[in-house]
């Protein structure tokens, strides 16, 4: 009967591996902060602070331009694109987690204040968790409809 | 402590804590199969490789939302006789119940010229045991360039 001296002692690791199991399996929310912090930065035309929520392998994948790969080139791209004229909006947006991903799909609304039209578009991103930050992986869009011509003539070749 | 307790503190701290499985290799019969659908023609085939409520994320277009209106797409944008679509596996993740691909793609010309080249990215889930495409997004790496202004096509020799 000396077993039962040890109870207590049983119980108390007991207790203590489902807690650190329940921690580990603890559903983790898609993270809403990064994202909403990306149409900030993208808004006020701070690509410098863009260009640091993706991760270090991170690419984006352009409509009518070759992929961008890495910090730099993604804040040269996004000088480019967006040189403080234009503000987006994300809608319809929904997220799936993906083991140590999340993946967010929307449709996005982008108006250039020195043009006249609306942009209309979709976009699908991949997240990762790197060091308890989530930083931006992949990231790749297209409008919905055929840019205006004048725009695809005043297109600098890539 | 007793050799029960042990025994038992062992079972907690070893079984208690059941470790995620490895992950499944990329499904990639999904993706041979896609391409000898597409390069058949085979738009009820290529169909039946996405989820029921899959999306497919065209460049200039809207969203195109099921399995039915995605066939009649890869119907209408690759009938017989249409240009050869060669594709390219760039990287491949699994999670659990949904995988990603991503990769490039080129479309020769009619003639052999030059092809247009864009790429992909492709969103599996594993549904009912079978993996299936959910999510489909790609575009072009360049503008499409412009159609022939009508006084060129009147110019040409009959």
């Amino acid at each position: 009967m000396n077993g039962f001296r040890d109870v207590p002692w049983i119980a108390l690791l007991m207790l203590a591996g489902v807690a650190s199991c329940e921690s580990a399996k603890e559903p983790e929310n898609f993270p809403q902060a990064a994202a909403d912090g990306w149409v900030a930065a993208f808004n006020s035309g701070d690509a410098a602070g863009l260009a640091l929520m993706y991760s270090p392998r991170a690419e984006i994948l352009p409509p009518d331009q070759p992929i961008v790969s890495g910090h730099d080139a993604i804040e040269k791209f996004w000088t480019t694109a967006n040189p403080g004229t234009v503000r987006v909006e994300v809608s319809e947006v929904q997220t799936m987690k993906m083991g140590e991903m999340w993946f967010r799909e929307g449709t996005y609304t982008a108006v250039d204040q020195t043009e006249g039209e609306p942009e209309f578009g979709k976009f699908i991103e991949l997240w990762k968790k790197i060091d308890s930050a989530w930083f931006l992986y992949r990231q790749m869009w297209s409008p919905n409809s055929p840019p205006p011509a004048e725009m695809l003539a005043n297109t600098p070749p890539a | 402590m007793s050799r029960l307790t042990r025994i038992l503190a062992l079972a907690v701290l070893t079984a208690g804590c059941v470790q995620s499985p490895a992950p499944e290799p990329f499904p990639q019969e999904v993706a041979d199969a896609w391409a000898e659908r597409y390069a058949a023609h085979d738009a009820a085939g290529v169909a039946a490789l996405y989820t029921e409520d899959a999306q497919l994320l065209p460049p200039n277009m809207e969203i195109i939302n099921g399995r039915a209106a995605i066939q009649e797409f890869v119907a209408r944008t690759n009938p017989p006789g249409s240009a050869q679509l060669e594709m390219a596996t760039t990287e491949t993740l699994v999670f659990g119940d949904y995988a990603h691909r991503q990769g490039s793609f080129a479309i020769s010309g009619p003639d052999g010229a030059t092809p247009e080249t864009g790429k992909f990215i492709e969103l599996l889930k594993k549904v009912d045991g079978k993996w299936l495409i959910h999510r489909d997004i790609w575009n072009w790496n360049a503008p499409a360039p412009d159609p022939p202004a009508p006084d060129a096509l009147t110019d040409e020799p009959a």
